[in-house]
């Protein structure tokens, strides 16, 4: 789907109700929305006003691809930026990859692309 | 989305947040709190009808709290539900923000630690806040 700002709770809504179908526990599907969330919210806001999320099952597990024809700081970083106090954000990355299974940043000049992966049970 | 209010309970305010805290309802959440900053340094955000957050209006949570705290004042999370409040844990900043079961609780806590002038304190003051993951 396609989706801005505006729809951030339509993206949550599918993901937990798509994360539940393909067989994902109650803890993970949660987690899986968190991190689509943190990082649907990253790319409407650090990449560009449109952005899209596909979601499909391979290999065991749920993916999720956020697509944003931006750049944003965080995932154009070679390194990991450094710690940022909590009330200045900057969080959502971070935990995107502590609840997921996997995270993989592809970020070119032509935007960029966060797959996130969760193991079904 | 986001409903709030306020209102006065013995000393605090008590910001009662219901909806989804997210992108779309940061700036309206945040000019909220400032706001209710503004008219007292004691403040109890009751989050017992939130129904999401995210780690955006965590943060501006977090800087509410370090405002509040650094002009004496301070900022206490009540009734926060595992799910959907699921980043104060992930983060961490559960185990660093005050937070309670329920704004009755923070209330009680609260007269705990600063009594009336001239009451006895018969109890240890403080109040334990709760930590665990349900």
């Amino acid at each position: 789907m396609n989706f801005t700002a505006a729809d951030l709770p339509k993206v949550r809504r599918l993901t937990v109700t798509w994360a539940t179908e393909a067989g994902m526990s109650v803890e993970a599907a949660d987690d899986f929305v968190i991190a689509v969330n943190e990082i649907a919210t990253n790319a409407v806001r650090h990449g560009s006003p449109k952005a899209s999320l596909r979601l499909q099952v391979t290999g065991g597990a749920g993916l999720a691809e956020i697509r944003d024809s931006g750049c944003w700081e965080a995932a154009m970083a070679p390194a990991p930026l450094p710690r940022r106090p909590a009330e200045q954000g900057g969080m959502g990355l971070e935990v995107a990859r502590l609840v997921c299974d996997g995270l993989q940043i592809k970020a070119t000049s032509a935007g960029t692309a966060v797959l996130l992966r969760m193991a079904l049970r | 989305m986001l409903s709030l209010s306020s209102e006065q309970r013995g000393p605090y305010t008590v910001v009662k947040v219901a909806g989804n805290l997210d992108l779309i309802t940061r700036d309206q959440f945040d000019q909220f709190m400032t706001k209710a900053r503004r008219h007292n340094s004691q403040v109890i955000i009751d989050m017992s009808a939130v129904t999401f957050m995210d780690t955006g209006c965590l943060a501006v949570i977090v800087g509410h709290w370090k405002k509040l705290l650094t002009g004496s004042g301070s900022l206490i999370l009540a009734g926060p539900q595992y799910r959907p409040a699921k980043a104060l844990w992930i983060t961490g900043l559960a185990y660093r923000l005050p937070l309670y079961d329920s704004v009755e609780e923070a209330v009680a806590s609260a007269e705990a630690i600063t009594p009336p002038a001239g009451t006895p304190t018969l109890t240890p003051p403080g109040g334990t806040p709760t930590l665990e993951r349900p």
